[in-house]
């Protein structure tokens, strides 16, 4: 070759393809509210769903078409892009794989008793215990003990409070404060109070001490019109309600990092982004749902769990997705192989073509942004309605256009 | 990889003030993938010469241009047109381009318009660490892939010092000591007794200490 | 220079600006924009470009902080602005000529004001000479 054929580099012709596939099937990671509604809703769209559970089982789901639910289950890694992604599952011992559109994570959360309250059960088993119908003849709900109770709990302690005082249950309702900073906790706490829940100010931890079928519990009154003076009130109740703390799951740095998406700083699968608020990942196609995002209300859960499901069933459409938006392309004769683009994306979208021995970008996967197209050190990536010629302005250009 | 970084743009101006045909020639290989040399850089430093020089009341046509690896003739050869144009040229390659370059247009000057620094590895975006010395004498076996050449602010070959501590270096900089990183290593290895061994002193002699090194390898040579 | 200003604007949140502004009438005819689909986009020898060209100064409207729909390329434009100002700096240029301007979609009378400012700084400084 002379000096001048070396010069000039060889190019092969760069396209993005027309359309990407889309997977008519998803993939829900978790089977408790959340994720079960999820489910229904998605299978109410046409679309067909395998339910991943790692429990023994999950809400009512099998039995309708195109639903497959895998107990004691659970995701063990996840290949591809949206429309395409290989879900590989570990279940009841055996592995198995599946292709799926979309990826929906409702994994929940972790929950603990509040630690050293002595004769007090959480708001999962008070719940279960009313879902039970057991007659409760008094009950004494403590917010606040050790730190202000989360909205998410409080809220709920307000709804059972409420649904408690429904059944003739005495209700007696230890708080700080009363937090009704969501739709409807006004109006919950006012109904609450006209059943008769009684809500009494306390800032301080009370004593508690068993009596023969109940507890006795002994809390300074703090509330406006108790009086000139402090009064001790003496209250008898059967059951005494603490809150759980809620943590997230221990599995979610392992899931994230094989669903390549973030946490926040609490370690739960809700990055601090407002595009990112409504259960969007930075990945198309994958989508977090329920507690795992940070403990929320059942009416939120499901509102969100509908969104989301609709979300999913517009984005896979028929079949085939044509490809209407931007995508980067890399041009294996320039790249350098150096993995700038894989680690810079923050959508997953670039990856590596071990034959072309080039970076590649999946189409499917791309939201066209551009961040790999400014950073690659060989100028080897493009976006063509906005390459570099385009960016430089008009009159820096010569004055075209 | 070859690991440098942009000199200061002011050091790079100061450097070709007097002439008014410049040209800015990059890497293609190790500096553009350490985002030094490369295409996008070349385009930056021309750009930052041209207005500096306009600032200062001087129009100056400066060039770019890019070589494949600009430590090999036959790619050098490919901008011979653009460099004969030029009364200047910048070379932003690692110091054996620019060097190179000067062996093939012997009457032109030649500028390094980067430094180079190191043999390092790519951690992470933005941030690569040195690793091998070049030492000329690879004694890796002995310490677990961990080299004390390099990774040891001393060199040394029984190491810890007394300045390592929680596991890092007193020259500080957030520098990991090197010998934690070794014992770490062989632990992990069960080699631990290599350490227990006193290794004499090393053979300089392959390293710069015997001057500027060549290698031959006579049997490719015909 | 020809007195010319160029505003880089992200497709999510600078153009919507944008075009309310331009509803609202008010800005200068020197006014050049360049859409990107992230701020991220933007290199720096985009904006080097654009002096070179002869712009008196030249803005990057990028999404805020933890909006940016591809998370971090607001972050990336931010740092590149920075080093770009470096470099106006290193070859005798005023570094405020380069703007790095944090804006929301509805912003339409903030993203006048980000221009009004610097029409206002480079006329000055023209005269200043």
């Amino acid at each position: 070759m002379t000096a001048q054929e070396m010069a000039k580099p060889v190019r092969k012709p760069l396209a993005v393809p027309e359309k990407v596939p889309a997977t008519q099937r998803v993939l829900v990671v978790g089977g408790g509210v959340s994720g079960g509604t999820a489910a229904r809703m998605l299978l109410g769209f046409g679309l067909e769903v395998v339910l991943v559970e790692k429990g023994a089982g999950a809400q009512p789901f099998e039995g309708q078409a195109g639903a497959e639910l895998l107990t004691e289950a659970r995701l063990v890694g996840l290949e591809g892009n949206f429309g395409d992604f290989k879900a590989t599952i570990e279940a009841g011992g055996q592995i198995v794989w599946r292709t799926v559109g979309a990826v929906v994570v409702a994994v929940g959360v972790r929950t603990e008793p509040a630690k050293e309250v002595p004769l007090a059960i959480t708001l999962t088993d008070f719940r279960r215990r009313m879902a039970a119908g057991e007659p409760i003849r008094n009950v004494c709900f403590l917010m606040d003990l050790e730190q202000s109770t989360p909205l998410a709990e409080f809220s709920l302690g307000l709804q059972f409070a409420f649904e408690a005082a429904q059944k003739k249950t005495s209700v007696y309702f230890l708080c700080r404060d009363v937090k009704v900073a969501e739709e409807g906790l006004e109006r919950l706490y006012r109904s609450a109070r006209e059943e008769g829940v009684l809500f009494i100010k306390n800032e301080a931890r009370p004593t508690i001490a068993p009596l023969a079928e109940a507890a006795s519990i002994q809390v300074m009154d703090l509330s406006p019109g108790a009086g000139s003076h402090l009064s001790r009130l003496c209250l008898t109740a059967e059951v005494i309600v603490v809150p759980e703390a809620f943590f997230p799951s221990e599995d979610n740095p392992g899931l994230a990092a094989l669903l390549a998406t973030d946490l926040d700083t609490k370690g739960y699968f809700q990055p601090a982004n407002v595009r990112l608020a409504v259960g969007r990942t930075n990945r198309r196609g994958l989508f977090v749902l329920g507690d795992c995002r940070g403990p929320s209300s059942v009416a939120e859960t499901i509102e969100r769990a509908e969104a989301t499901a609709q979300e999913i069933a517009s984005l896979l459409g028929e079949g085939e997705k044509k490809v209407d938006w931007p995508v980067a392309v890399v041009d294996p004769e320039k790249c350098a192989y150096c993995l700038t683009c894989n680690r810079i994306c923050p959508h997953k979208a670039a990856g590596m073509n071990l034959e072309e021995e080039s970076a590649v970008i999946y189409a499917s996967a791309c939201y066209g942004c551009g961040l790999c197209v400014a950073e690659c050190p060989s100028v080897a990536i493009t976006i063509e309605k906005f390459s570099d010629a385009a960016l430089v302005s008009s009159f820096a250009s010569g004055g075209a256009g | 990889m070859i690991v440098g970084k942009g000199k200061p743009v002011e050091e790079v101006v100061a450097m070709v003030e007097g002439y008014d045909r410049i040209l800015v020639v990059g890497c293609n290989s190790c500096v553009a993938v350490c985002m030094a040399g490369g295409e996008k850089e070349v385009a930056v430093l021309a750009s930052a010469l041209r207005l500096a020089f306009r600032a200062k009341g001087r129009e100056v046509q400066v060039e770019e241009a890019m070589t494949e690896r600009q430590c090999e003739w036959e790619f050098v050869e490919t901008v011979r047109e653009k460099v004969e144009r030029a009364q200047a040229v910048v070379s932003i390659a690692c110091g054996v381009g620019p060097q190179t370059m000067a062996r093939k247009f012997l009457d032109k000057p030649i500028y390094p318009g980067i430094n180079t620094s190191f043999m390092g590895q790519p951690e992470e975006i933005g941030v690569w660490s040195e690793q091998c010395g070049g030492c000329g004498d690879c004694v890796l076996d002995e310490y677990g892939a961990v080299c004390p050449i390099a990774r040891c602010a001393k060199r040394m070959l029984n190491g810890p010092c007394g300045g390592s501590q929680d596991g890092k270096c007193e020259v500080g900089n957030d520098t990991d000591c090197g010998w934690q990183l070794i014992y770490d290593r062989l632990k992990a290895l069960g080699q631990l007794d290599r350490l227990e061994r006193n290794v004499g002193p090393k053979d300089w002699s392959t390293d710069r200490d015997k001057g500027p090194r060549k290698i031959v390898r006579e049997d490719v040579r015909v | 220079m020809n007195g010319k200003l160029v505003a880089f604007c992200c497709e999510r949140s600078g153009m919507v600006a944008w075009q309310e502004a331009q509803a609202n009438g008010g800005l200068p005819a020197e006014l050049e924009v360049v859409a990107v689909p992230c701020a991220g986009r933007i290199g720096m020898v985009h904006l080097l470009k654009a002096f070179e060209g002869g712009a008196a100064g030249v803005m990057v409207f990028a999404c805020i902080k933890d909006s940016c729909d591809s998370l971090r390329g607001n972050l990336h434009a931010e740092k590149r602005c920075e080093s770009t100002r470096a470099i106006l700096r290193s070859v005798g240029m005023e570094p405020e000529r380069l703007e790095f301007c944090s804006i929301a979609p509805p912003m339409g009378a903030e993203f006048s004001e980000v221009v009004r400012t610097m029409m206002e700084k480079v006329s000055s400084e023209e005269r200043e000479g």
